[in-house]
């Protein structure tokens, strides 16, 4: 759901004015959606939406003003960023493929492993960390502070005694990101049918099939990439055998197993959304396959070994000899994958720069 | 005047003597568990009675947890804790093991609120037990798995911490086949040398595969407590024994379509063993 409003930016220079408390701003829910996490301490108004939106944009937050957050997060891409790993300011690559920013307030945990609890948490790290936007937060605040149109704005959405902080900041842009709502794909939209007469073709047809069924002939795709968010909620974090290894040690990145300290979750990445995954390449938590295709195949036949592998992985595929789909089955199991773009979110200018 | 006087005095006397009437009435009564005299009785408080209050007719009860135990044998197993062979290599490990559980009752008493999960991965999960009655008892029904009457509902629909809400959106399929009433996953080794290389998943569902199990057993729930009900799966008599299913050609089932022959076998056997 997009804000829908913004404010003006003119004349912001007097600090006495006493602001009306901040506007609620209450998300529309799409239909088969379950209750939005919303943090009672960080409740969604207009006002901390449309600051949350211009820091999301302003490249302020950056060391050298000119990496905003959309820069590794682009409307186009889904929200991420089309390199495998993202170049920060000091033009150093990050350690892990960006991550899509929508349905984020249905995330019961953020980062590929999981080690941030609250969207809130998850961005302070970007501007501080020396690979991506290298800009400690005492420096950021002060930055803020020094700009009128924010001091206006920031007392408009939290009060004029707050102060200009990481909490703060982190709490508005974490307002417009939960304000990003993806439900309105071709599969959204032939759910409802009826309504607005949309089909989907025969060979899409044949792609739900194999996506949600578990014959000898199907993906077995639901398990980890279910729900009307295609993503569970919960056995968030899996090891689908995208590397064969046998001792930890051989692990360059640990994943939920960094976070957890338990050896049994090491190599465990998140199984994310498959909305928009048309949109999002490259693919997986390091980014190694550029196409659908090359993640089909992957599934099909090249499924490897390790101690953490998850049971499905094995029952399903290295068992019994890798995915059988049928003739077609993977063009099909893609138009199906494509299916689930939402471009009336991807395009919805609500969510694009304000500058 | 006299007059006047007189009858003036009479009626303070009268007064004085009607007030240390009331006041003697109660005072050597004493109302238990807050109960308050009045005229020389007890008005006692809701759930007491008696000439002091001295019962308690309040319902007795317990809080009831329902507690998954794995077991191997005789020996409990823990979850991903491998199992060793006489030689001291792994040969067998459970990851995970969750119940939903249909109208949970002791005798004939309601135990839930209709529809409950336990995770053995959050012992302390419980998720819609009530308390239950003290007392004596001799079995306990339940469903195995979630009733027909909530199967096909949307996740969307409840709270998402309820058992069928979306916080374990993870145990439900969709809404034509609805919830996942268990999952029994784990890794084994295929060639005995130690690597669990092999895995084992059943994961449940469909009203086909939905049972109702009554297990004969005499315990007794004391009040204020908590009352425990174990459910004990042994994986020894699953897996292992004749009769029990053979992991190397019977490791997974949906219980749907090509898979509901396993299954059925699966769930049949679990039947048997489950006490």
């Amino acid at each position: 759901m997009a804000c829908e409003k913004d404010l003006p930016m003119d004349d912001p220079s007097d600090e006495q004015v006493n602001y009306p408390p901040a506007t609620p701003f209450e998300l529309e829910i799409p239909e088969g959606f379950p209750p939005p996490k919303i943090p009672t301490d960080n409740p969604l108004t207009v006002e901390g939406i449309a600051l949350g939106r211009h820091l999301f944009w302003d490249p302020i937050l950056s060391k050298d003003n000119k990496m905003n957050c959309a820069g590794c997060h682009a409307p186009n891409a889904a929200f991420t960023d089309i390199n495998r790993r993202s170049i920060g300011v000091d033009g150093i690559a990050g350690k892990r493929n960006s991550m899509a920013l929508f349905n984020l307030a249905w995330s019961p945990s953020f980062l590929w492993d999981g080690s941030e609890e609250t969207l809130e948490a998850q961005i302070l790290n970007p501007v501080r960390d020396p690979v991506e936007m290298h800009l400690d937060w005492k420096t950021a605040s002060e930055k803020l502070r020094t700009e009128p149109t924010y001091k206006k704005m920031f007392a408009q959405a939290f009060g004029i005694i707050t102060d200009i902080d990481s909490l703060t900041t982190a709490k508005a842009i974490a307002q417009f990101l939960r304000t990003m709502v993806s439900a309105g794909s071709k599969y959204d939209k032939a759910l409802n049918a009826r309504e607005t007469g949309v089909q989907l073709s025969d060979s899409e047809l044949n792609g739900f099939t194999i996506f949600f069924n578990d014959s000898k002939k199907d993906g077995h795709c639901q398990h980890c990439h279910g729900s009307i968010l295609f993503s569970n909620t919960d056995d968030y974090f899996r090891n689908n055998g995208l590397d064969a290894w046998d001792n930890i040690n051989e692990l360059t990145d640990l994943g939920f197993g960094g976070h957890t300290g338990l050896d049994r979750d090491a190599g465990k990445f998140k199984a994310v959304t498959l909305r928009n995954i048309e949109l999002s390449a490259p693919y997986m938590h390091d980014g190694r396959f550029q196409t659908l295709e090359e993640v089909v195949d992957f599934y099909i036949d090249d499924v490897k070994q390790s101690p953490t592998l998850d049971p499905i992985m094995k029952t399903d595929f290295l068992q019994v000899g890798g995915l059988r789909l049928p003739e077609n089955g993977k063009e099909d199991l893609i138009a199906f994958l494509k299916t689930l773009t939402d471009w009336d979110f991807v395009n919805d200018t609500s969510f694009h720069s304000p500058f | 005047m006299r007059k006047y006087n007189f009858f003036l005095l009479m009626s303070c006397f009268l007064t004085i003597g009607v007030l240390n009437s009331c006041k003697d009435s109660c005072k050597d009564v004493e109302c238990a568990n807050g109960g308050v005299c009045i005229d020389g009785d007890c008005d006692c408080a809701e759930g007491f009675s008696g000439m002091n209050c001295e019962n308690d007719d309040r319902e007795k009860t317990a809080t009831l947890q329902v507690k998954l135990n794995p077991t191997f044998g005789d020996d409990s197993i823990n979850l991903f804790e491998p199992l060793l062979d006489e030689s001291g290599k792994p040969f067998f490990q459970l990851t995970k093991l969750y119940f939903y559980i249909s109208d949970l009752k002791l005798d004939e008493e309601a135990a839930t609120e209709e529809i409950m999960l336990v995770d053995l991965e959050d012992p302390n999960l419980n998720i819609g037990v009530t308390d239950i009655k003290a007392g004596t008892y001799s079995s306990v029904t339940m469903g195995l798995g979630v009733d027909k009457r909530w199967n096909y509902e949307d996740p969307a629909s409840f709270d998402n911490e309820h058992p069928l809400g979306f916080d374990h959106s993870g145990n439900h399929w969709s809404w034509t086949t609805g919830y996942i009433f268990y999952k029994v996953e784990g890794n084994y080794s295929t060639q005995n040398d130690g690597n669990l290389d092999g895995g084992f998943l059943f994961h449940m569902g469909t009203d086909d595969l939905y049972r109702t199990i009554t297990i004969d057993k005499d315990f007794t729930v004391e009040a204020d407590g908590t009352a425990e009900i174990a459910l004990n799966i042994d994986f020894e008599k699953m897996f292992f024994e004749d009769g029990g299913l053979d992991l190397k050609t019977e490791f997974r089932s949906h219980g749907m379509g090509d898979q509901f022959e396993v299954g059925q076998k699966f769930v049949n056997r679990l039947i048997e063993t489950i006490e």
